[in-house]
Parts: C-alpha cells; structure tokens; sequence
C-alpha cells in the first residue's frame, strides 16, 4: 500500500530534526547553554498539542452538525493523542525546569495553566467514560470539548499577557521572548519543522488509532 | 402552547426563584452549607486579617458553595417536567435564565460569605470599592460556569460527583481571576483591581454566549 505524502514528510522531516536537535548550532545563554535543545522537544509538544486539540474540537463541532458517531470517535481519539502530547510536554519541560531553575515544579502561571488544562482533558475522559448511550456521550462530550477548550485558550494563552505576573517563561512577566533576540535563525529552522513534523505523527497515530476503533466497531456490531 | 414573548427571559427567572421559594429548603440549604463551611473554616484559621490567606480562604469557599448551589440547577427534573419545559420555552432562553438566576444567587451568596468572614474572622484593609466590583464579578462567572457544567452533568445522568469533577479545572481562570484581583484591591491598586473585575466580566459573558449557542445540544434529546 502507498503511504500517502505526508507519512513520508513527517519521517523525512523528523529524520532531519533529531540529529540537528542534538548537533545543531544553538545560542548558548547563560543558565540555560546546552538546554536550550530542549526547545524542539518541549515546546513543539504543546504546540502540537493544541493543534490536535483545534483538530479535536472541530471533528466535535462537526458531530453536533451532522450527528455521525465518526465524528465523535474522530473527536475523542484526536483529544487522547493530544492529551499524551501534553503529558510529555509536562515531562520534558519538568527535566528542564530541574535544571535551568533548580526544581521539578514552581509556583508559575504557565505551568498552572498546563496542569489545568491536563486536568481538564482528563475529567473529558470521565465524562465520556461515565455515560452508556453513545449518542448522549457523543453530544455531551462534544459540547464539553468545546467548552474546554475556549476556556483553556483563556487560561494558557490569553491570562499569562494580560497578568503582571512573575512567570519565569520566556515572553512574560518582562522576560524577553525566544523570538526577540535568542532564537537565531539556525534554530528557527530545526524549530518549525520540529513542530509540523511532531503534529504529522500526532496526526498519524491518530489516524491508526481510528482506523483500529473503527475495525473494532464493525466486529461488534 | 402558550408563549408569552416578550420577557420570557425575567419571567422565567422570577418562575425560577418561585419554585425556590415553594420548595424551602434548597435555598436555606445553601445559605446553611455557607455558614457550616465559613464556621468551620473559622475553628481552623481563627481570625484573620492577612490578605493573602484571607483572599485563599475566601474564593476557595466560594468554590465550593458555588459548586453546590449550581449543580442542583437541573437535577430535578424528572422526565414530564423536562417534557413540559421543553414545550414552554426555548432552549437558549432557558440557559440563560437559569445561569442569570444562578448568578443573583450566588451574589447573594459572596454577601452571605462576606457578612460571616466579617463577623469571624475579620476583614483586610484595603480598597473596599474595588473589591466588591471584584467579588460581584466572580461570583456572577462562576455561577455562570458551573450552571452549564451542571447541565451537563445532569444530562450525563452522574449528577453532583461529576458537576465537581468537570466544573474544577474549568473554574481555574475566574479563580484566579477573584483571587488576584481581590489582593490588588486590598493593596489599593484600584484600577488594577477594576481590570480584574472587568476581565471576570469578560468570562462570563463568554459562559453565558457559548451556553446559549452549545446547550440546545444538550437540551434535545
């Protein structure tokens, strides 16, 4: 079977990622030096991670339209790939926390907002998992995913710019961003890519995951 | 059926508030569930004056009464009623009688829970002006929040547990919103504080228009 353009972008693309991840020419700061690798696995997560979750929310919105349980399965599935992303973007960026500022976790509102949000996607999975009538879970899982994910648009990226507050992120709380002066252009171009190439395999473990569901589904039925 | 038009929205909410009044015990419930919670509190912290733990102290209480008055916003109905409602009103009307009618009540509430930590614990100092702006506004947008999370409960059949479970992680942002807002306010940044205010207003407007668009969905069975 052909696979189709993308799978072959996503594996060249990442194939060209990794080894310049690690090789690559970075600006080395002080306190960060050579973590600032980190930058193409951490947060091209989150980024992939809300791309997926666009993708989630419209396959929802698709669903309240035209009442297909596809949709619905679309949905759910598109949300669990980008609640993994999120975990590890959690975890990556916990490795880095420990080193750049000395501990697993800190008081900051952009970390409050990634476990919020975490939490959030987790009680969408007790939702669905507390209803038995595919058609009520479908619908109140929809709107619950819409819901959420406005909200969780507020909290991440809307709260942290509005707020004075102290986060130790780059771009708030008077830290320059990563894109004023420190990402030179050597970066941009593994950092882009990084993160199309993580979405496509977001995407295509999605697409294997539907495709395994829906086998499943006909079997049963 | 009969359909009186015009203000179907203040008739629905002064319907709301009769049927309050009928079945007594719900709306003395809360207003007990307040004062056990503010005395309680109380026997831990004694009196208080600090700001920080006072503000804590305060919206977490909020939280939870604010949990509990909501989730009962749908639950009892049973299948005639909802039938009968169904053929009154229209579904985006009926939301947002319910989330205004949550929000005069949970307003009511803040007072209640204001007057008591007053009268146990003591008050800050600082901009009362600001602060009131600040506690109307956050309670109006979790009321707001958590009455749509209660309809989604409700149709999901799990009920209060599950109201608790969706409605935390999503009342996060107003949360923070009261809480940082109500510690500008007692340091004398006024317009800071207003900000606050403002910016809850925001969110629940936000609750309120993706309620009236998305609860139709839910509503239909």
């Amino acid at each position: 079977m052909m696979h189709p353009l993308w799978k072959w972008m996503a594996v060249l693309v990442m194939a060209g990622v990794i080894p310049l991840a690690f090789l690559g020419e970075v600006s080395v700061q002080v306190i960060l030096h050579e973590t600032i690798r980190n930058l193409y696995w951490h947060v091209t997560m989150w980024f992939s991670m809300f791309i997926l979750l666009g993708g989630a929310v419209f396959s929802g919105v698709t669903y309240l339209r035209k009442q297909d349980l596809d949709w619905d399965l679309k949905a759910a599935l598109l949300t669990r790939v980008a609640l993994v992303f999120g975990l590890i973007g959690i975890a990556t960026g916990m490795i880095w926390a420990q080193f750049t500022w000395g501990k697993l976790w800190i008081k900051d509102p952009q970390l409050n907002g990634a476990a919020v949000t975490i939490l959030a996607y987790l009680a969408y999975f007790v939702l669905r998992n507390s209803i038995n009538d595919p058609r009520k879970k479908a619908e109140i899982s929809a709107v619950y995913g819409i819901f959420a994910f406005v909200l969780m648009i507020v909290l991440v990226l809307v709260l942290p710019r509005l707020q004075p507050v102290d986060s130790l992120h780059p771009g708030k709380g008077g830290n320059p961003s990563f894109g004023k002066y420190d990402l030179s252009n050597d970066m941009r171009l593994v950092f882009y890519p990084a993160i199309l190439a993580w979405t496509l395999i977001g995407w295509w473990i999605f697409e294997l995951s539907l495709r395994i569901q829906r086998l499943k589904n006909a079997t049963k039925a | 059926m009969k359909q009186p038009s015009k203000n179907v929205l203040w008739e629905w909410m002064l319907l709301e508030w009769k049927l309050e009044r009928r079945n007594r015990t719900t709306f003395q419930g809360f207003l007990l569930y307040m004062f056990c919670i503010v005395l309680v509190a109380y026997q831990v912290f004694g009196s208080l004056s600090e700001p920080n733990t006072w503000t804590a102290l305060f919206w977490i209480i909020m939280l939870f009464s604010s949990i509990n008055a909501a989730s009962r916003a749908f639950t009892n109905e049973h299948q005639g009623k909802h039938l009968l409602i169904h053929q009154l009103i229209r579904p985006g009307t009926l939301i947002l009688a319910r989330m205004l009618y949550q929000m005069v009540l949970n307003g009511v509430l803040a007072l209640q829970g204001l007057l008591l930590f007053a009268l146990f614990m003591g008050l800050p100092e600082g901009h009362w002006p600001s602060f009131m702006a600040v506690l109307i506004a956050g309670a109006a947008a979790q009321a707001a929040l958590m009455t749509f999370i209660a309809a989604m409960a409700a149709k999901s059949g799990q009920g209060m547990g599950l109201s608790a479970i969706l409605g935390l992680p999503l009342l996060v942002p107003s949360l923070m919103a009261s809480a940082k807002g109500s510690l500008l306010a007692w340091d004398g940044h006024v317009w800071p504080a207003l900000g606050h205010a403002g910016l809850l207003v925001g969110l629940c407007s936000l609750s309120l228009a993706l309620g009236y668009v998305l609860f139709p969905y839910l509503w239909t069975d």
